[in-house]
């Protein structure tokens, strides 16, 4: 069973490790922890797509076939212009770390080490426990390994109508299948359903968030002592441990894939390098195929483009002016007109207010997210101080971050959707597809808080 | 840089006190106390304890020296399958041999399987004095075994209050479902005090008072961010300590329960039990792969287990709307399972089951059991 296990690991991540080794120039910093931390997320979602591939074209799921079809990846890897170094001007001479320093990096590390180990019990002897999962997550990859292909899955009523012949039917059919396929590759390799080891890929899911959020940290220039810590913090989260520890909801790998594609939106605005576009897309791609609102979180990434096209002024102007031709389209089109699966007359467009306390609460008064919230607040305080004074570069990511929020307060203050944060049922899972990126931004504008002010424009010096 | 780290070092040094600091207590260890009615038994979690045969135990213990009127809140863990009902006992040197008791009626709380109890001695008649001798009584109704997990006598002031303010902040609890969906932080949703505005107020009042402190001196531009960075980490990692204790306890407990145990034995550890114990039983029953199988239940949750345990099986289970479909969705060879909570109507000695709009559709009866049921139509 290990054995196999480690097989499906490698074929998971092997190949887009390598594509990705080859696309990297040689970055003195991160690099290693972004190489890593990416193959781990796209490797999961690559391997959904080739079994998507697999079932169109009739193959049935097995291990050989699915490691055959990943082969031409390590093609394209050979293809690709392979490392190279990148001349990096360093603004002041690198200093090794203080021995208080080397200190706080040990003591980041221990902590980071006793999350996951405490994780990892959970995960390895807890069986499918989250309502989700067993509602349709898993469920649907049961059925997907039973038959080792994908299989249609409609509503309930049509299920009747067709007399359950060729289809099944769960509470929401209409949902993405990456996350049952992730699951049902998990079986394929077991040789069969587990209803604990399919969880494995949570725990990875933890490491490639933290590896994404480090690597991309130090390629923005903050340094290996704020890194870590803002590592261990990240990882430190009760809520994204909660997560993890009861695997089943798709929510950290959204975490996971809006984080990968935010961290690398922002540092090739900063930077111009077509890597990390090439990362930004992929995985703003990701979201798309993992829940719904994928779809409204790609697109949240248009605004920070606008911005970084046309300046923060006339981008926000004409923010603006789309939001309220939004507001006018909601108001004029049809009510059964749909957006990622839900009509205009499902989600009932109009103002909740009792949908503020619940996020108030979640955000800072429940220990969801530690101190993060109120740490947030000041920094973009500050950051909105500071860019009187002196260029900041981060205002395209900011438009991002600042439109995927404003989209989840909209789905949670304007739609049928505030009562699932009445409730507290999904608004704290939802934000956490924001909170890695919120962290990010925050580490990066704390390490530019700490910089001379001529030097805050670009990512500053690597230590 | 050792000049930041000192004032930390002290923050350090207190919380490490508050945490290691023994219970606040006059307590003693429970098998220091001898059962003079009943029988107790030493267990891992504490007094395993058998009550006589008019359903009662007593423990008493003799001691000296120890004050009733500074110890007056009374601390009782006991767990059992029925409600408890509890009883104080005390002697002092001031009235020799005079027992004193106190009943813990329903009123006060007593007795709920599992919940912890604190009781306020403090104004009640007779406690006071130099104890001679202290104890608890417990009836167990239906003479059933107690586990007594807890009992011991705490002086009220600001370290027990920090004490309880630690438990709620880090004590022990279960994973639950919701545990997915928000962590609050204390012992439950709108319980005890969050800490995260504590301690962000903290964090709020020594950056503030850091900021006016270089004001006043004129220092301003000598702000340094580290400071604030370093605070705010610092009380980041408090935190965290808290929730990591919680995480490492329920780690062990998970360890506890499901190390060198088989999957389904895990599951059946769960509250999913009932289900897959059923599921198992009718599974054998099902006799085609390709067959239909219609949950019916009036629980949402035992409806969901149902379908997803029976997966993958091609079931129909419809949330939150009529258990069954109408009859002329069903066919011969379909299969119905009955989930306890249901309200279908199933007539056993008919071999009927009822659909909606009072279509009668027959059954055959493949198993029963107080969880549920396999029926075939016919």
């Amino acid at each position: 069973m290990l054995l196999s296990l480690l097989s499906a690991l490698a074929i998971t991540c092997l190949p887009v490790w390598f594509v990705l080794h080859r696309l990297l120039p040689d970055e003195p910093a991160g690099r290693r922890s972004l190489v890593l931390g990416y193959s781990i997320l796209l490797g999961f979602i690559c391997i959904t797509l080739v079994m998507r591939l697999h079932s169109l074209l009739g193959i049935p799921f097995s291990m050989t076939a699915i490691a055959l079809s990943v082969l031409p990846l390590f093609a394209l890897g050979l293809l690709l212009p392979g490392r190279r170094s990148v001349a990096v001007a360093r603004a002041t001479p690198v200093s090794a770390p203080t021995r208080p320093a080397k200190l706080l990096l040990l003591l980041c590390a221990l902590l980071i080490a006793a999350h996951a180990t405490m994780l990892a019990v959970e995960v390895l002897y807890t069986p499918v426990s989250p309502w989700d999962s067993k509602q349709h997550w898993a469920k649907q990859a049961k059925v997907f390994l039973a038959h080792r292909e994908l299989v249609p899955h409609v509503a309930n009523v049509w299920w009747l109508a067709l007399w359950g012949e060729g289809v099944y039917t769960n509470f929401h059919p209409d949902y993405p299948v990456t996350l049952p396929l992730i699951q049902t590759w998990m079986g394929v390799a077991l040789g069969g359903w587990h209803d604990v080891y399919v969880n494995l890929p949570w725990l990875l899911c933890f490491g490639a968030i933290g590896l994404i959020f480090f690597g991309q940290l130090r390629v923005a220039g903050v340094g290996v002592v704020v890194a870590t810590a803002a590592t261990y913090m990240l990882l430190s989260l009760p809520l994204l441990n909660a997560q993890v520890a009861l695997a089943g909801y798709a929510d950290p790998f959204m975490a996971a894939a809006f984080l990968g594609a935010f961290a690398a939106f922002s540092n090739w605005t900063r930077t111009g390098r077509a890597w990390q576009g090439v990362l930004a897309v992929l995985c703003a791609s990701c979201c798309v195929l993992l829940k719904q609102e994928g779809v409204f979180w790609a697109i949240a990434f248009l605004p920070g483009l606008l911005v970084l096209r046309i300046g923060a002024l006339r981008g926000y102007a004409i923010l603006g002016a789309a939001l309220i031709a939004m507001v006018l389209l909601l108001v004029l089109l049809p009510d059964t007109t749909s957006f990622a699966g839900h009509t205009i007359r499902e989600m009932r467009f109009f103002y909740r207010p009792a949908g503020w306390m619940p996020f108030f609460e979640g955000l800072f008064v429940h220990d969801n997210w530690h101190l993060l919230s109120y740490l947030l607040v000041a920094a973009l305080a500050w950051a909105a101080v500071a860019a009187r004074r002196d260029r900041l570069d981060l205002a395209p990511a900011i438009t991002v971050l600042a439109g995927g929020t404003f989209l989840l307060l909209l789905l949670y203050l304007f739609t049928s959707y505030s009562v699932a944060a009445v409730q507290h049922t999904s608004s704290n899972r939802l934000a956490m597809h924001f909170v890695p990126s919120w962290l990010f931004l925050l580490a990066v504008l704390f390490s530019q808080m700490q910089r001379p002010v001529a030097l805050r424009a670009g990512p500053g010096p690597r230590d | 840089m050792h000049t930041l780290i000192k004032p930390y070092a002290v923050l350090v040094s207190i919380y490490l006190l508050l945490a290691t600091l023994p219970a606040a207590a006059a307590s003693r260890a429970l098998t220091d106390f001898t059962a003079v009615n009943g029988g107790a038994e030493t267990v891992a979690e504490g007094l395993r304890l058998t009550p006589d045969d008019s359903g009662k135990i007593y423990l008493t213990l003799d001691v000296d020296g120890f004050d009733l009127g500074q110890h007056t809140l009374v601390h009782i863990d006991a767990q059992s399958q029925l409600p408890l009902q509890y009883f104080l006992l005390w002697k002092t040197a001031q009235h020799g041999d005079q027992l004193f008791q106190f009943s813990v009626g329903a009123a006060a709380g007593a007795g709920a399987s599992g919940d912890p109890l604190v009781v306020d001695m403090a104004g009640q008649p007779r406690w006071e004095g130099d104890a001679t001798m202290v104890g608890l009584g417990v009836f167990a109704p239906g003479r059933r075994d107690v586990l007594l997990r807890e009992f011991a006598f705490h002086r009220p002031g600001l370290l027990y209050d920090a004490q309880l303010l630690l438990e709620q902040w880090a004590g022990f609890l279960p994973w639950k479902p919701a545990d997915s969906n928000f962590y609050t932080g204390t012992s439950g949703y709108r319980e005890g005090v969050p800490p995260v505005p504590l301690f962000a107020g903290v964090l709020g009042l020594v950056g503030t008072a850091y900021l006016l402190f270089l004001l006043l001196r004129g220092r301003l531009r000598a702000f340094d961010w580290r400071v604030v960075g370093g605070l705010a980490f610092f009380l980041w990692l408090c935190l965290d300590l808290l929730w990591l204790h919680r995480l490492g306890a329920r780690a062990v407990d998970t360890m506890d329960n499901r190390v060198g145990k088989s999957i389904e034995e895990r599951l059946l550890a769960t509250e999913d039990a009932p289900v897959v114990e059923l599921v198992a039983q009718v599974r054998p029953l099902i006799e085609n792969d390709d067959a239909r199988v219609f949950i019916a239940s009036d629980s949402d949750f035992y409806g969901m287990l149902g379908s997803y345990y029976l997966t993958p099986l091609n079931t129909y289970w419809r949330r939150l709307g009529p258990e069954l479909p109408r009859a002329r969705f069903v066919r011969a060879g379909d299969y119905l399972l009955l989930v306890r909570p249901t309200r279908v109507a199933y007539d056993a000695q008919r071999q009927v089951v009822t659909f909606p709009k009072g279509v009668e559709v027959p059954v055959e009866t493949l198993h029963i059991s107080p969880v549920g049921g396999l029926l075939r139509v016919l």
